[in-house]
């Protein structure tokens, strides 16, 4: 009978005081510390709750990455009504798999952002596959780099500091984790587009990431 | 095998199509060390998507978190033959699915309070009328393992209304007690067991202000001065 024993998970009320007590705590503290490692511990801590059932700390992961989540979406699909669909699914998707997250192999950040920007990409590429085939050679040329005005937004240190550390790139490197990442194409893709040889363009990922984790890395704190 | 090992950056990118990203996936389940590689460029990431952060629309919010309503979580356990299946997330119509039937009990909860008041009214209906018919009246559902209640309150009256028509029995030595918690920690709200058939509308007096948790618990017979048991519904007032 559940009223004799209660189901091991339930939250404690001296747990559910301290997530009130902390949350006000931090909803007082600088919201803008959000690449600060006590604000990592914070996310990671939420999404751990999360892992276990509360539907409270969902809530406060969806406002600290809601806009992260909205924006790869958006900059992916180029389109706010499916990036409104693929955020929903996304985070669904964080519900259903916040009881795997484990804080030691990454931060919950981190984990977010590959659910969202997979979403993402699988949908551009399912319709790009289509659209491919339909349009053949001719969206080679309108592929590369247009930012529609909706993509604008507002600057901030953390859009600078990433322009910054892109900017010590390569051209090849930077392209190459560009129309990957943010426009959602595969390394062949890549390597079509800039006219480079595959074995090129897989290296150029991985030199061009080892270099933003040591310039990005090396900021935090 | 290196020719796998390139493809380290196009995996952390999302630049794989998805055979290849099973195969890299296979492939990192045995190389610890290109694991930990991947799991360093990943930490770059948030950074590449801060720089395209979009504030969502606020409906955005609403939809998600109704969302997750009724939706259950993956057990956590190795992946061992999970293949693709457990991984999927559940389409938008099984979701409704899931959703519709708590929406119903609910309303069918609230039809039972209306039937209460009207009706032989056992726990001070002029004042849960009162609740009810609040210009400022807000309804929160809590939801909880194999439980569902709602509770409308008003600032104005400083009072709310907890209703289920799904609260399992207690022993005759046991009570449920609701608390409302604030961070200073929980106040008693009242203690009650539900009628033969579930059924329960109770009249919750207090702190009834934005933030503080409303709580169930079952305690000793009496009730307890602060909660023993663990809390079996909770939600915050909005």
């Amino acid at each position: 009978m559940l009223a004799t024993a209660p189901p091991p998970m339930l939250p404690s009320v001296t747990a559910l005081t301290r997530v009130l007590v902390r949350r006000n705590k931090v909803a007082m503290a600088d919201p803008a510390t959000s690449s600060t490692p006590a604000a990592r511990d914070h996310l990671d801590a939420l999404l751990e709750s999360c892992g276990r059932g509360d539907r409270r700390a969902f809530g406060e992961v969806y406002d600290e990455v809601g806009s992260l989540v909205y924006g790869i979406a958006l900059r992916v699909v180029r389109d706010p009504a499916r990036a409104e669909e693929i955020s929903q699914e996304a985070f669904l998707e964080v519900w259903r798999k916040a009881t795997r997250y484990d804080r030691s192999r990454g931060s919950a950040k981190a984990w977010i952002c590959t659910i969202a920007h997979r979403r993402a990409v699988d949908v551009v590429r399912s319709e790009q596959s289509r659209r491919d085939r339909e349009a053949g050679v001719a969206m080679r040329e309108s592929r590369v780099d247009h930012d529609s005005p909706e993509m604008v937004v507002e600057a901030s240190m953390e859009r600078s500091r990433v322009v910054e550390a892109l900017a010590g790139l390569t051209d090849l490197q930077r392209q190459a984790i560009e129309l990957a990442y943010y426009d959602g194409h595969t390394y062949r893709e890549v390597a079509d587009l800039l006219g480079a040889p595959l074995g090129t363009v897989k290296t150029r990922m991985r030199d061009g990431l080892a270099r933003l984790a040591s310039t990005l890395g090396g900021n935090h704190g | 095998m290196d020719d796998m090992r390139d493809l380290v950056g196009a995996y952390v990118l999302g630049a794989l199509d998805p055979d290849e990203r099973d195969q890299f996936e296979q492939y990192l389940a045995e190389h610890p060390e290109v694991l930990a590689e991947v799991e360093a460029f990943s930490e770059s990431l948030p950074a590449l998507v801060e720089s395209v952060a979009v504030e969502p629309p606020h409906h955005l919010k609403t939809a998600v978190l109704a969302a997750i309503e009724g939706v259950d979580q993956e057990v956590d356990e190795p992946e061992a033959g999970a293949g693709g299946s457990s991984g999927e997330v559940i389409s938008l119509d099984s979701r409704r699915r899931s959703w519709g039937p708590l929406i119903g009990s609910i309303a069918a909860v609230l039809i039972l309070v209306v039937g209460v008041m009207a009706g032989t009214g056992l726990f001070g209906e002029d004042r849960i009328e009162q609740v009810l018919a609040a210009s400022d009246a807000r309804t929160i559902e809590l939801v909880g393992e194999g439980l569902a209640a709602t509770f409308t309150y008003s600032f104005d009256e400083q009072a709310g209304v907890f209703a289920s028509d799904a609260l399992p029995a207690v022993s005759t030595e046991q009570t449920y007690q609701l608390w409302l918690i604030d961070e200073v920690g929980p106040a008693s709200a009242g203690i009650f067991t539900p009628s033969r058939e579930g059924i329960t509308s109770v009249l919750v007096t207090g702190e009834i202000a934005p933030g503080v948790l409303l709580g169930l618990t079952v305690e000793p017979e009496g009730g307890s001065e602060a909660p023993t048991g663990a809390v079996l519904l909770a939600e915050p007032i909005t």
